[in-house]
């Protein structure tokens, strides 16, 4: 792994940060907060991405000002008025000026895949790929997804963190195979900090300052296996020998990089005081995520950050007991008290986003705010509720240098893509928004994922090249 | 089958994309030529599971805790899966953190089981420590330490003893153990001495040991079996089976009974379900346990005796009720025969609850886990702009929650798959989402007739006693509960290189009734049990 970026200190900073983070509720222990080391000079991009379900209700989404749906145009969100933000949209307008709505793009692969249309889109969202389905059931991808590669290019002590409340994979390993999420914050905040509770014991220090060696021999165990000690691995099990490898390396230099790093540890989160049905309960998850992605930003534990949001009780939206999932998201086509529930649905999740926003914002950094410096990606798996990927949500926000902020971009074109499921409309291939995003945060590739879509009649769709509008 | 009812299954049908194969080339075998020379032998990872039992049976006595996996993105019935165990930083730290909270609980209780001295070296700590080197090693390992390992691992718990104390070394050198390729993975390498112009190769004894350990026992050898291994005893077909029937007599062989059945079952969902209780006002997360425990009763209760077949599972009746389970059977406390109305496995609320809706049973989940995992016939996912499956908000507030599903799925675009899905569901309506039995739902009388496409076509029943017999004996679904067993086993989908495997298995299955041990025996006598392929 290289080194680290050299740091200045900045005691200001790290004084106001720590205000900030405290009047935030991060519920800092005394002294806990990122420090002025953890800010450099440069500060870094990062990214976040808020993965959620269902897609969204459109028309209560868009934002036409009068614009037909035929048409490509842009509006300025900046100076429109607050109310001109959608019904899903409004709890967002405090931060119009951060903000890049891009309406108009479908998941074409997601289409193409012909596989159970969750698990396609939660393949191809955050991919670009067109996955295929294994022997045994398993969804792979011709290759990382986009939060991996731009991770594979961090030097952070974690290059990515996958968390998640539920929810199908989005996040794929350079060898195609979906990455496992963190589902409890316990767990993620412990892996954020774990030298937070040094042990005591004569016994338990030894070994504790032992694990580098036993890492070291670890790792030099699967050395001697792919060097054929005793007898040959046939090449794909060698491969899986030589990643595991790799990782055994990483977290031995990712634990030393911990031990060293200036950033102490917030508050342990706790389990939640109401159950997890209680309407409640998502926001405090989701918060207590999002409240530890800020601070692993902050500190640079890492710059890459994927939440993935799919359970939510009926109760948080208002409806009566059942399944969002298949008592109503399923249902939006056809009953109108289903449509009405979605849109409270996204709406809170517009919410959350905006409470997030709110602490990037707070969060002072080098000469601006980490907003300034961290691009967030609101998007979805699907288009609709009831499985269709013509018209994916996406919300930018952040990293104003880079990405064209405080407006709203709507691309008409619509494509009409095979799939073994049958065929749909779809709005311009993703991918290059997924390209633009990329770019953004300092990858050079003109595509994400596959370079082309085959239409219905065979013709192929140009999926290559950044969108265009969401770059400055 | 009828014509129409043909097609339609054909259309609903998914079928597994074929693989090539990727040995191109091969010389002549010398081995039987029914088994293809590509039929795979993925390297597998201890599932989490297997670790489990594995490191209790290392630290022999030790109080171990549990450990915490990360739960893998899998669609795969089973955890053992090999294309589905690729490495992940997730999965690497839960390795290393499992090592050390394992060897910590080990070396706080006595260690002399499994260690051979006190916890402090006793008289002579570098002596013990080298014996538990090759000693400990070789168990971990599953085969004796190279000279290789024996120095490296000999020298690092040297130089710890040299720097720390005789405890913390120990620790140490179990955790680099517990985290080394040899033990998580179940190594089996082509030896370099294979001959030229073999396709396929004889395991050697070692690794026999643990095919046999983690089929049947879901861990490590025990000393008998490795002693075997060491006499190069594990080579014929009468000495595999001998060694098999001495392990499914061993106690131990109901873990790995369990274990399949855990998640052919899908049992896990068991522990998170969650009833909304405006409707079940009974229910409470409490129960859980309780639902999860009577049906892995069910499964000891039927391997326990004389014949442990699927029938048996589909039709033990017995129960130990408690508190939880009073509620839902509407029975006193106590050791009961539950009479025909819980005859089997798919009546019980631990399979039940899970395949429902937090309010309303699901004709379709649990119709699709029929076709999927005892007729083997999984449906195509649903097309795109369809309603699947639910709906409280469906508008309809009269009548059963079988007409709401006959209503929703009377769409052209629905009915292909849920003419096959739905009249196998329709048989579970006796039970309501947690497993209660109804005779009437919402003040009408429940209707579960239901058909079932068997190998002679479609076959009329009425509730779950009926369609329990029928699968019972069909052909198609013995055939199907031995694939899983083959899945299970192999840690792989079959392919067409299976066949010649398969063939002989399947046969076993349908001809004993899906009798456990003769499924298991089946499997190891099989050539392709002892043999590995050689790639080119």
């Amino acid at each position: 792994m290289p080194s680290r970026v050299p740091r200045t200190a900045s005691p200001r900073a790290a004084l106001s940060r720590r205000r900030v983070l405290q009047a935030l509720g991060f519920g800092l222990t005394a002294g806990a907060s990122p420090t002025a080391r953890a800010i450099q000079v440069v500060p870094p991009r990062r990214i976040v991405f808020y993965v959620t379900s269902h897609g969204t209700i459109h028309e209560n989404w868009q934002i036409r000002a009068g614009n037909p749906d035929d048409v490509d145009y842009s509006l300025d969100l900046a100076a429109a008025p607050d109310a001109a933000l959608s019904p899903i949209l409004a709890p967002l307008a405090r931060h119009k000026r951060d903000l890049l709505v891009v309406d108009g793009l479908g998941n074409a692969c997601g289409v193409a895949a012909g596989i159970l249309s969750h698990a396609a889109g939660g393949a191809c969202c955050q991919s670009g790929w067109i996955p295929g389905q294994l022997l045994g059931g398993d969804v792979t991808q011709a290759g990382a997804s986009l939060d991996q590669r731009i991770g594979a290019t961090r030097a952070t002590p974690f290059r990515s963190v996958e968390w998640a409340i539920g929810g199908m994979a989005c996040c794929y390993d350079a060898t195609g195979h979906a990455l496992p999420f963190e589902s409890d914050p316990v767990y993620a905040w412990r892996r954020l900090f774990p030298f937070s509770a040094a042990p005591t014991d004569p016994t338990a220090l030894a070994v504790a300052g032992g694990q580098s060696r036993v890492l070291d021999l670890a790792a030099r165990q699967y050395d001697d296996v792919l060097a054929g000690v005793p007898g040959r691995l046939p090449a794909a099990d060698a491969a899986r020998i030589a990643l595991h490898r790799d990782l055994v390396r990483d977290l031995d230099t990712r634990l030393q990089t911990l031990a060293a790093i200036d950033c102490a540890a917030p508050t342990e989160p706790t389990e939640p005081a109401v159950p997890s049905d209680d309407a409640t309960y998502p926001e405090i998850r989701i918060g207590q995520f999002l409240d530890l992605a800020a601070v692993a930003l902050s500190c640079q534990l890492t710059d890459v950050v994927t939440l993935r949001v799919d359970e939510i009780p009926t109760a948080t939206i208002g409806a009566p007991p059942g399944d969002v999932h298949t008592d109503i998201a399923h249902d939006v086509a056809r009953d109108p008290s289903a449509r009405d529930y979605m849109t409270t649905h996204h709406r809170f999740h517009a919410e959350q986003l905006a409470r997030f926003l709110d602490v990037l914002a707070a969060i002072p950094e080098g000469e601006g705010r980490l907003l300034d410096h961290t691009l967030v990606v609101w998007h979805n798996e699907l288009a609709t509720g009831d499985h269709l990927f013509g018209t994916v949500p996406y919300v930018l926000a952040g990293l104003g240098d880079v990405i064209d902020v405080g407006r709203y971009l709507r691309f008409s074109d619509q494509y009409y893509i095979g799939g073994r499921l049958g065929p749909q409309w779809v709005g311009t291939p993703h991918n290059k928004l997924l390209t633009s995003i990329g770019q953004a945060m300092g990858l050079a590739d003109d595509h994400c994922g596959v370079t082309e879509v085959i239409d219905h009649g065979g013709n192929p769709i140009d999926a290559t090249g950044p969108l265009p509008g969401v770059l400055r | 089958m009828t014509g129409a009812l043909a097609l339609a299954v054909m259309a609903c049908h998914r079928d597994p994309e074929p693989r090539d194969p990727v040995v191109a080339d091969a010389p002549e075998s010398p081995e039987p030529a029914w088994i293809a020379p590509d039929a795979p032998s993925p390297m597998r990872r201890l599932t989490a599971v297997q670790y489990d039992h594995t490191v209790r049976e290392l630290f022999r006595g030790a109080p171990i805790p549990a450990v915490r996996f990360p739960e893998e993105p899998t669609d795969s019935a089973f955890d053992g899966t090999a294309e589905a165990q690729t490495p992940n930083p997730l999965y690497v730290e839960a390795v290393q953190q499992s090592a050390i909270a394992v060897t910590a609980a080990a070396m706080a209780a006595d260690p002399v089981a499994w260690l051979g001295c006190p916890a402090d070296g006793g008289p002579d700590p570098a002596g013990c420590g080298a014996a538990f080197v090759e000693g400990f090693g070789a168990r971990a390992f599953r085969r004796p330490l190279t000279p290789t390992e024996s120095d490296a691992f000999g020298a690092f718990f040297a130089d710890e003893l040299a720097s720390g104390p005789f405890s913390a070394a120990v620790q140490l050198t179990a955790q680099a153990m517990l985290s080394s390729p040899q033990f998580l993975y179940r190594l089996e390498p082509v030896p370099d001495d294979a001959p030229a112009g073999w396709v396929r190769a004889p395991l050697d004894d070692y690794a026999v040991a643990s095919r046999l350990s983690y089929l049947l026992w879901a861990s490590m050898p025990d000393d008998a079996l490795f002693a075997e291994a060491a006499a190069g005893e594990l080579h014929t077909v009468e000495q595999i089976e001998a060694s098999a029937l001495r392990m499914l007599d061993d106690p131990r062989a109901a873990d790995a009974v369990l274990d399949f059945h855990r998640q052919w079952l899908e049992l896990d969902k068991v522990d998170t379900l969650n009833l909304n209780t405006d409707y079940y006002p009974q229910f409470s997360a409490a129960m859980n346990p309780s639902l999860r425990r009577d049906v892995e009763d069910v499964v000891l209760r039927v391997w326990d005796s004389d014949a442990p077949t699927l029938g048996a599972l589909l039709h033990d009746s017995e129960a130990d009720v408690d508190w939880a389970l009073s509620i839902v059977y509407g029975v006193p406390e106590g050791p009961v025969d539950l009479g025909v109305t819980r005859a089997g496995l798919l009546t019980r609320p631990g399979w039940l609850a899970p395949k429902s809706h937090i309010t309303t049973s699901s004709p379709v989940l649990r119709g699709v886990w029929v076709l999927e995992r005892l007729l083997c016939t999984p449906p195509a996912p649903p097309p795109p702009d369809v309603t699947i499956d639910g709906g409280l908000l469906f508008g309809q507030t009269t009548g059963t929650n079988r007409d709401r599903y006959e209503q929703h799925t009377a769409d052209p675009s629905c009915s292909a798959c849920h003419a096959i899905i739905d009249p196998i569901g329709f048989g579970f309506e006796h039970y309501d989402a947690l497993g209660t039995w109804r005779d009437t739902d919402n003040g009408y009388p429940v209707d579960a007739t239901g058909l079932v496409w068997l190998e002679d076509g479609a076959v009329p029943f009425d509730g779950v006693g009926e369609l329990s017999d029928l699968l019972s004996t069909d052909p198609v679904s013995l055939s199907c509960y031995g694939r899983h067993w083959f899945r299970f086993a192999s840690g792989r989908a079959e392919g067409s290189a299976d066949d010649g495997v398969l063939g002989p298995l399947l046969d076993e299955a349908i001809a004993t009734g899906g009798d456990v041990r003769a499924i298991l025996l089946a499997l190891v006598r099989s050539e392709s049990f002892r043999t590995l392929p050689v790639a080119p």
